[in-house]
C-alpha cells in the first residue's frame, strides 16, 4: 500500500535545476533507501517530504505529493502536524541542551499530548528500546543529553523522532558519523520500527542501502535513475549508471 | 544488523537441509527398488527431484542476494560459499538417484543374476550414510565427523572396482547377463559419485569451519 505518492517532483534554484521532476510511492511498512552521489539532491528530496524546503524561499518545489492522499502542499495545511506524521533524524545528532528525558518528552509537549506521568514514562521506555538505547541510559533519564557518546545522541534522535509516534520516518544520513556499533544499533532499530512506519533513508554508504532497505532510489544530478525492489537495485540493475554507482565505479 | 542477517542465514541454513533430507530419501527409495525389487519406490524419486531442482535454483538465488546486500566476511563467507557448493552437489546426487533409478527400472524388467547383487547393498548403505552424516556435520559444524566422511570415500572406491570386477567376470561367463551386468556397472558407478559428493560437502564443511582447505591433499602443499 502506498503511504507517499511522488508526482513529478521539481525543484530549482533560480535557474539551476536540483530535482528535475521525480515520481515514486513511499510503500507502508518499508525502508526505500536513496542513493546517489553528493549533490544529486536526495536531501532535498527529502526536505521536500516533510516540507523543511519551506525554510529556503530561494527553493521552489513543484509538482505533487500526498501523504494517504491528502496534499502536502495544499492550502490550510497545518505544518507543525504534518511534522509530527513526518518525523526527521539528521546526519548529525541534535540533542538539545536539556535532559535525556526531556529531549524526549519535547515533541508530546509542543504538540498538547502531555509530557509526564506513567503513560509518558512507559512512552519514553518504549521508544529507548526501539532506539536500542534503553539498556545504556534507564539509570541516567535526568543527566544532560550532551553527556552521550555520539552514537548514542544519534539514537536519542531516532527515539526522540518516534516519540510522536511518526507514520513516516525520514533520516537523511543518520550514520555518517558513527561507528560500525553504532551504526549496526541505528540499522537493527530500523528493521523493528518500520513495522509500525514508513521510512526513507538518505544514504551515502550504498553497502548501507544493501543491508537494511526494501527498496532503493537511485538519484543522479537530479533525476530518479531507477527505483527497484533492494536485491534487485544489487544484483540485476536495469540501467548501466545505477550498476556502475553501486559497483562502486563512480561517486 | 547482525540479528537480520542471522535471521537470512537461518533461513538459507534451513532451506539447504530440506533439500538434503529431499535428497536422502531418494537414495533410501532407488536402494529399495534396487535391492528389494520394489518398483513403486521409483516413482516417489521423480517426484522429490522437481522440487530439488526448484530448491537448487532458489538456493544460489538466495546466496546471491546474501553476498550482494550483506557483503559478508570471514566465517559468515565460508559459510555462504559452502551453501553454493554443497546446494550443488546435492543437485548432483539427485542425479545420481535418478540414474540409478533408470537403470533399476531396466534391472526389474529381468530376471534377478543368479548371484547376489556383490557389494552392491554395502555401496547403497555405505554412500547414504556418507550424505546423512555429511550433512549432520555442516549442521554441527562437526569438524571430526566431516572428516570421518572423507576417509570413508575409499572404501566406496574399493567397493566399486570390486563390483566392476567380479561383473566383468560375469559377462565374460554368461554372455546373457551383459545387460543386467552392466546395469549394474552403471549403478556402482552412480553409487561411487553420489560418496564423491558427500566427501565434497564434507570439505566445504572442515573449509567452513577451520578455514582450511584439505581438497586434493591442499594442506601438504606449500604456498
Amino acid at each position: 500500500m502506498d503511504k507517499v505518492i511522488v508526482e513529478n517532483l521539481k525543484v530549482k534554484k533560480g535557474n539551476v535545476a536540483i530535482l528535475r521532476g521525480i515520481s515514486l510511492t513511499i510503500r507502508t511498512h518499508e525502508i526505500l533507501a536513496v542513493i546517489g552521489p553528493a549533490g544529486s539532491g536526495k536531501t532535498t528530496f527529502l526536505r521536500c517530504l516533510n516540507r523543511l524546503i519551506d525554510l529556503e524561499p530561494e527553493l521552489k518545489p513543484e509538482g505533487r505529493i500526498t501523504l494517504e492522499g491528502v496534499k502536502i502542499y495544499g492550502e490550510g495545511t497545518d505544518v507543525s502536524f504534518l511534522r509530527r506524521r513526518i518525523g526527521m533524524v539528521f546526519a548529525v545528532p541534535n540533542p538539545l541542551p536539556m535532559s535525556i528525558l526531556d529531549n524526549l518528552t519535547l515533541g508530546l509537549r509542543i504538540h498538547g499530548l502531555g509530557g509526564s506521568g506513567p503513560i509518558t514514562l512507559e512512552r519514553v521506555e518504549r521508544s529507548l528500546k526501539a532506539a536500542y538505547l534503553w539498556e545504556e541510559v534507564k539509570d541516567r533519564l535526568k543527566e544532560s543529553a550532551l553527556k552521550l557518546s555520539g552514537g548514542q545522541q544519534q539514537r536519542l534522535c531516532l527515539a526522540r523522532s518516534i516519540m510522536v509516534d511518526p507514520e513516516l520516518l525520514l533520516l537523511d544520513e543518520p550514520c555518517s558519523g558513527l561507528d560500525p556499533i553504532s551504526t549496526a544499533k541505528i540499522e537493527e532499530a530500523l528493521q523493528g520500527l518500520k513495522r509500525e512506519m514508513s521510512i526513507v533513508l538518505v544514504t551515502n554508504n550504498v553497502k548501507q542501502a544493501s543491508r537494511c532497505s526494501d527498496r532503493t532510489a537511485f538519484l543522479l544530478m537530479g533525476d530518479l535513475v531507477e527505483i527497484n525492489n533492494t536485491d534487485q537495485i544489487f544484483t540485476n540493475p536495469q540501467d548501466g549508471r545505477t550498476s556502475d554507482y553501486v559497483s562502486g565505479r563512480f561517486g | 544488523m547482525r540479528r537480520h542477517f542471522e535471521e537470512v542465514e537461518e533461513e538459507l541454513r534451513n532451506r539447504l537441509l530440506h533439500m538434503g533430507g529431499l535428497v536422502e530419501e531418494m537414495i533410501h527409495w532407488a536402494g529399495q527398488a534396487l535391492l528389494e525389487r520394489k518398483e513403486e519406490s521409483l516413482k516417489k524419486i521423480a517426484k522429490n527431484e522437481e522440487e530439488v531442482n526448484q530448491l537448487h535454483i532458489e538456493i544460489d538465488d538466495r546466496c546471491l542476494k546474501l553476498i550482494a546486500l550483506h557483503q559478508p566476511t570471514s566465517a559468515d563467507l565460508r559459510f555462504i560459499m559452502a551453501c553454493v557448493k554443497i546446494n550443488s552437489d546435492l543437485e548432483r546426487v539427485a542425479d545420481q538417484a535418478v540414474n540409478i533409478s533408470e537403470n533399476t527400472v531396466v534391472l526389474l524388467a529381468q530376471p534377478q543374476l543368479k548371484r547376489k547383487l556383490l557389494d552392491i547393498p554395502r555401496m547403497v548403505e555405505l554412500a547414504g550414510g556418507m550424505l546423512k552424516d555429511s550433512l549432520d556435520a555442516f549442521v554441527r559444524k562437526d569438524v571430526a565427523l566431516a572428516q570421518a566422511v572423507v576417509q570413508r570415500d575409499e572404501e566406496e572406491d574399493q567397493l566399486k572396482s570390486e563390483a566392476f570386477h567380479e561383473l566383468m567376470q560375469i559377462m565374460q561367463a554368461d554372455s546373457s547377463s551383459i545387460q543386467r551386468a552392466l546395469g549394474l556397472i552403471l549403478i556402482a558407478r552412480n553409487l561411487e559419485r553420489i560418496a564423491d559428493h558427500a566427501t565434497n560437502i564434507a570439505e566445504d564443511v572442515i573449509f567452513m569451519v577451520l578455514g582450511k582447505d584439505i581438497r586434493h591433499h591442499a594442506e601438504n602443499k606449500v604456498r
